[in-house]
């Protein structure tokens, strides 16, 4: 096979794979074509027929384009990652269409930038005035985050006719790379089927508790499905734009922290403990990593919002500080105050704290973003290694094991490859910050809103808004995606977008 | 002479009675809701009169009741007595327009009763103007975009399953 043939197999493998992503998502669209039926929204109604047609017809005629492909090209490891992130891509544009056209968001980039929001768990919202928005476009915006949470090439893979060997690599270019099971497919329904299981579960809790709280049973049965899809996939939406401060209710917020703290949890984790492995739970690095990171956090936070006398007693430093940590910590972004009143209130330490659990973030290979608990697990266990073989004789070997579902051995290898990642999202974090306060912001308010996006965790001090410059806007939209598929599957789409292809080639 | 000087004493006494109840009865009018957000400090534990349309539905908590009014951009959480939350009727969504409502009381910052909510405890609740439906006529060009792309998808479709069988 000749280079050129070869390079539009490339393209027509990725085109086919992609298509199927698209097909398989856009059809997430008839859930809210039902609800405005039945809820007699023919003006979202219409904007979801001229949305899924679209989305269908791009799939289709990707699939067709690639069909040629099959069996000519081995699927490698480039063609997983780039189908990741350019399914990704054109969903972003294509699930935004209903945004548009509702008219609550000011700008298509303002509608992708929430679809983007959506997808990476992120949960910033740009969409204006959420009272009067449709019930079927807010099914959409909780569809999308709680899919966006488990992946879309997860969902995707789950209604492959068979496994192949292709299965995976895109698997991995989502930024998972846990096996449940031996195969691909069988790993992406286990994925839903705990998401599942959790989504009818906690609903049915978050109705029952809502309509205890005064909401009227149709309203309490969405509320508690749109809250538990966001809290679940740590992603922050909310139906209004108060977010849960509309609910003024300890008992709504304590269910969302324990539904967002399950949801930052490794599925590997979950798969464990539902085989009955329960002694996991203490035994994996990365609850041991979360626990104490979240226990200093809430610890200095707790210390600087009463040191400042923000809020005088315990019940609202819990409610305010606590809640806000644990919610920017699990990256989920939930907020029971407004946005400005981090920045007017809650004094440098304080936001500094929330600044460093943003970054930490929750699990890999779950719905949570961040560095990873993993991954400050596994550079603190290398830091202590390192120390350890300086004070031992240079004639002993040591070596040291880390837990992580399994006893993992720690080398440096693995150390180099998580620092790297880790720096890749420190690098974005600052690249973040500058811009934010090229464009006037404050420092840390700069670096809050940027920690947010880098970390797909959604508070905001007050920076996101429609006004903000559009460069900002497109900054935080590539900040979301390359911080939730962890950077690898968006540079290779790049290299592949600016002729890396012929460099990568020609390693193989 | 004495009586104009009376009446003039009398008038002064008027002036400065309504002058001095003008200052210390009559709350703040707060007309955007941001202000309680940026100037949390000069508000907190006052009396303020805010105006906006009630939005969502009345959350009933024993003889008391949650309602967020929203100026148009900020929604304010408003405590008050159940039987002034029922004088709402309708309340916005995207088939409504909600009741206009005006609302008397104290603003906390971080109010001690609802844990750290920044919120107002309602004295005084009036319907300044009653909601209505929100009639939302779908445009003509949609529904033909619409049935046009319908067909486009349904053709694509039909030829994929076409060179597929």
């Amino acid at each position: 096979m000749n280079m050129e043939n070869k390079q539009n197999y490339d393209i027509k493998i990725i085109s086919y794979y992609t298509g199927f992503i698209i097909l398989w998502t856009s059809l997430l669209m008839l859930i809210p074509i039902i609800v405005s039926i039945l809820f007699k929204e023919w003006g979202a109604l219409a904007d979801f027929i001229i949305s899924i047609n679209i989305a269908l017809s791009t799939g289709l005629i990707l699939i067709m384009f690639g069909k040629k492909s099959l069996g000519k090209v081995r699927f490698q490891w480039k063609h997983g990652l780039i189908v990741a992130s350019l399914s990704w891509i054109l969903l972003m544009f294509l699930c935004a269409i209903p945004y548009r056209l509702s008219g609550h968001a000011l700008s298509f980039l303002d509608a992708a930038f929430d679809v983007m929001s959506g997808f990476t768990t992120t949960g910033l919202v740009l969409t204006q005035d959420l009272e009067h928005l449709s019930l079927s476009l807010n099914t959409w915006r909780h569809i999308l985050t709680f899919v966006g949470g488990q992946g879309m090439v997860v969902l995707a893979l789950s209604f492959l006719m068979r496994d192949t060997a292709g299965a995976y690599k895109m698997y991995v270019g989502e930024g998972k790379d846990i096996e449940l099971v031996p195969n691909v497919k069988g790993t992406a329904r286990i994925i839903w089927a705990i998401s599942m299981s959790y989504l009818a579960v906690g609903t049915l809790l978050m109705w029952i508790n809502g309509m205890m709280i005064g909401l009227k049973p149709v309203s309490a049965f969405f509320h508690g499905l749109f809250i538990f899809m966001s809290a679940w996939s740590t992603g922050g939406f909310a139906p209004m734009s108060q977010n849960i401060l509309y609910y003024h209710s300890m008992s709504y917020e304590i269910l969302t922290i324990i539904f967002f703290i399950i949801g930052s949890f490794n599925f590997g984790l979950h798969y464990a403990v539902w085989q009955g492995n329960k002694k996991e739970i203490v035994k994996n690095i990365e609850i041991q990593s979360f626990f104490i990171t979240a226990t200093l956090t809430s610890f200095f936070i707790a210390l600087g919002l009463s040191k400042l006398n923000v809020y005088t007693d315990a019940v609202s430093i819990f409610r305010k500080g606590i809640y806000h940590l644990l919610s920017a910590h699990t990256t989920t972004g939930f907020a029971s105050l407004y946005a400005r009143q981090f920045a007017l209130e809650w004094g440098d330490f304080a936001v500094i704290m929330l600044i460093i659990a943003m970054l930490i973030g929750g699990s890999a290979c779950s719905t949570a973003g961040g560095f990873k608990g993993l991954r400050v697990g596994i550079v603190f266990k290398g830091i202590i290694a390192d120390i350890k073989k300086l004070l031992s004789s240079e004639r002993r070997v040591r070596v040291f094991k880390f837990h992580h579902i399994k006893d993992l051995i720690l080398d440096d290898g693995v150390v180099k490859s998580t620092s790297l990642i880790i720096i890749c999202y420190v690098v974005l974090f600052s690249i973040g910050t500058v811009i934010g306060s090229y464009y006037g912001y404050p420092l840390l308010s700069s670096a809050f809103e940027a920690a947010s996006v880098t970390g797909n965790v959604g508070l905001s001090i007050g920076v996101t808004s429609p006004s903000m410059p559009s460069l900002m806007k497109l900054f935080y939209i590539i900040a979301m995606f390359l911080g939730r598929l962890e950077f690898i599957s968006v540079f290779a789409l790049v290299g592949f977008l600016f002729g890396g292809i012929k460099k990568i080639c020609s390693r193989r | 002479m004495f009586k104009a000087l009376k009446i003039n004493i009398l008038l002064l006494f008027i002036v400065f009675f309504s002058l001095l109840t003008s200052f210390t009865v009559r709350a703040d009018e707060v007309s955007n809701f941001s202000d309680f957000v940026e100037k949390a400090a000069v508000y907190n534990g006052k009396e303020v009169t805010i105006r906006g349309e009630a939005i969502g539905e009345a959350m009933k908590r024993g003889d008391y009741g949650w309602v967020n009014i929203s100026d148009g951009s900020l929604p304010m959480g408003v405590w008050m007595k159940w039987e002034d939350a029922k004088k709402i009727k309708t309340f916005g969504d995207y088939k409504h327009k909600g009741d206009i409502v005006e609302v008397t009381g104290i603003f906390n910052k971080s109010c001690l009763e609802h844990g750290g909510d920044m919120d107002i405890h309602a004295s005084n609740v009036k319907i300044v103007d009653p909601g209505k439906v929100q009639l939302k006529p779908v445009s003509r060009i949609k529904i033909v975009v619409g049935a046009s792309l319908t067909l486009v998808t349904l053709l694509i479709g039909s030829i994929y399953f076409k060179h597929n069988k």
